[in-house]
């Protein structure tokens, strides 16, 4: 086996028509990773997915599975396997059969084939169900019958199309911890590909956000909360409050921003030029009730419950809302309430307006 | 509504097709039944006993004593009917399976077409509907016959050296059903081909079987109970087809449809014909109920 990335792609481009589906993207992927890519729906991550494991071909670019260029070959030929939304199991075939499929086709011998089997239905959990049909099986079931299948072949990387999407949220979240607990036992490279921000985030090892058929950021996922890189990265991935304004003042790694909301004062890696429009984002989470260095006045509008913290929406002098979110059980103040919300420059995150 | 309980309007909805299948299907199958266990007499009509309408019930009673099932012994003591029998089952199995291997690639083909110009191509499998049948099958006699068309081109080309011998054979009366079947098996095929889930094959791919592995153990198998229903739609219809064998055939193509015919209206042996049809009826209903079943099992999975 040839060592390198499970996955690279290298300047891969990808149009369809006039689209432009995939615009050059250069992304690596380590053995034993778990990957997401994450963005919303059209902005080219299934494409990228379907490259990989060999439905679609680019029109530029390289693609490698484990140092190898795979860029032109068939997908029955690629080292790699698929978990489809779908989950595409075939109608005609028992549990064991759609697991043994792949094992068929490699002309494994009879005895191994169903040894491997009883194995990936251990390793799903799926004990007792291996005759049924994928009609006979729970939404759950089918998902873990499909798993099983994709990843009967053993592949050294394993790309997995929306794999939640198909559950209700009870189920989800649980299989979340199972698919983490897999990855990690089996140590396959797994790239998901999702447009739910949770789902990323509670996976990945690393997220790619993808927008418009380029990569917007690539990094651990508290990375990509903490520090998004871009205004489009720090509205799709959680909650943020956003402040527009011109810098006035930049020393000591602090930036003066002057805002419609008042003057803020920011940490900033690199001193921005004085004048320049940029925006500041803050999560709810950073901002706090009470005085502080960015101090803002407003009236609490309303909150929403969430169990073990409340989020609330609070309309600053200048007419915008801003949301807070704080844990429960402090003295909270109510809805139509006089406050003062404040915020540490270090919360602050300058991002291009 | 209640429970269990339905409208009048629904009970009509509901009881149309019934009342359909006993008025164009049951009460004529049931005269059919009932003249295949009457006598053949010179008479008008030419077969005994005759129920006179106002008779009464005790001439009707004493009538239906007369009733014997000669005609379907007659039938086993009959060479012609066992060969016509036998010949229209070889013919229709023989031009079944043609159309299947015909019918099945141009279904994939136009599955596998942009779905722009699928229903332009679905359009012209039916295209021929749109003449009379008899002057398709005439047609045929044109291109087949020895002076035809077909023969024509082929020794303009060099490909014989002396016209073929098709016409008024059972390759003549193969073809022509062949041809005029076609569509009846192109569509249920289509239809089953067309249901299938795209990323199937892609997952079989993705698994590592060749585009060939891909047909035979995932499209073909999903596709069995479209080429089931095809099959029976044409096998059904074609062991009992008159007109093709009659126009395209010759002398010594009897099928079971002619023998019928020749007992009806030149032997006048209505009685023997009519046992002819119930005996053919339920050769072949077999098969329907067993297809029928078999789908009902798959629904219920």
């Amino acid at each position: 086996m040839s060592a390198g990335p499970a996955l690279s792609f290298e300047q891969v481009s990808k149009r369809f028509g006039a689209t432009v589906a995939v615009d050059g993207v250069s992304i690596e992927i380590g053995a034993g990773e778990f990957f997401a890519l994450l963005g919303p729906s059209g902005c080219g991550k299934t494409t990228l997915m379907r490259i990989a494991a060999g439905f679609e071909t680019p029109d530029e670019g390289r693609v490698t599975i484990g140092g190898a260029d795979v860029t032109a070959r068939p997908p029955h030929r690629r080292p790699v396997n698929m978990m489809f939304q779908s989950y595409a199991l075939f109608p005609h075939m028992s549990v064991a059969d759609n697991v043994a499929f792949g094992l068929r086709r490699e002309g494994m011998a009879r005895a191994d084939v169903a040894a491997r089997v009883a194995e990936m239905i251990r390793l799903v959990q799926l004990q007792g169900m291996e005759t049924r049909r994928p009609d006979q099986l729970s939404g759950g079931q089918r998902q873990r019958a499909a798993l099983a299948r994709a990843l009967a072949r053993r592949p050294r990387l394993l790309l997995l199309d929306e794999p939640l999407a198909a559950l209700d949220r009870k189920l989800r979240e649980e299989t979340q911890f199972e698919l983490m607990d897999i990855q990690k036992r089996l140590g396959t490279a797994f790239v998901v590909v999702t447009h739910d921000q949770d789902e990323a985030m509670a996976m990945a090892d690393r997220i790619a956000v993808m927008r418009a058929g380029r990569i917007e950021q690539v990094g651990a996922p508290a990375e990509i909360y903490e520090r998004p890189r871009s205004r489009f990265v720090a509205e799709f991935i959680g909650e943020i409050n956003l402040f527009e304004g011109r810098v006035t003042a930049a020393r000591d790694s602090v930036a003066h921003i002057d805002t419609a909301e008042g003057a803020i004062a920011a940490n900033c890696a690199r001193a921005p030029e004085q004048g320049a429009r940029l925006a500041i984002a803050v999560r709810p989470e950073r901002m706090q009730f009470g005085g502080g260095i960015n101090s803002l006045e407003g009236v609490v509008h309303d909150f929403a419950y969430r169990g073990d913290r409340r989020i609330f929406r609070v309309r600053l002098a200048s007419g915008r809302l801003v949301r807070l979110s704080a844990p429960v059980g402090r003295d909270a103040p109510a809805a139509g309430a006089q406050v003062n919300i404040a915020f540490d420059p270090s919360a602050c995150v300058l991002l291009d307006a | 509504m209640r429970k269990g309980r339905l409208s009048t309007g629904a009970r009509l909805a509901l009881g149309a097709p019934y009342l359909w299948i006993a008025l164009f299907f049951l009460a004529p199958l049931a005269l059919v039944l009932k003249i295949s266990l009457s006598m053949s007499v010179i008479a008008q009509p030419p077969y005994e006993p005759a129920f006179a309408f106002g008779a009464g019930l005790a001439e009707w009673v004493a009538q239906a004593q007369k009733f014997s099932t000669e005609s379907y012994r007659g039938l086993l003591d009959d060479p012609l009917y066992l060969q016509s029998c036998l010949t229209s089952l070889a013919i229709a199995g023989v031009s079944t399976l043609i159309a299947l291997l015909v019918a099945y690639p141009l279904a994939l083909a136009i599955v596998r077409s942009s779905p722009r110009l699928r229903p332009l191509l679905i359009g012209l499998a039916v295209a021929p509907f749109w003449t009379s049948f008899l002057i398709r099958v005439y047609a045929w006699i044109a291109i087949l016959k020895e002076e035809g068309l077909l023969n024509h081109a082929l020794l303009a080309l060099g490909l014989v050296d002396e016209p073929l011998a098709i016409f008024a054979t059972n390759t003549a009366v193969v073809i022509g059903i062949v041809y005029s079947y076609l569509p009846f098996v192109i569509l249920p095929i289509y239809n089953s081909l067309e249901r299938q889930d795209a990323s199937l094959r892609e997952a079989a791919a993705d698994l590592g079987a060749s585009e060939l592995q891909t047909f035979w153990t995932v499209t073909l198998p999903l596709s069995a109970p479209g080429v089931v229903a095809g099959a029976l739609l044409m096998f059904i219809p074609a062991v009992g087809e008159f007109v093709i064998p009659d126009l395209l055939g010759g002398s010594d193509t009897i099928m079971i449809g002619r023998t019928m015919w020749n007992d009806f209206f030149e032997n006048r042996d209505w009685p023997t014909a009519s046992a002819g049809a119930i005996a053919l009826l339920a050769l072949l209903v077999g098969p329907i109920v067993w297809f029928e079943r078999r789908q009902m099992r798959e629904a219920v999975r």
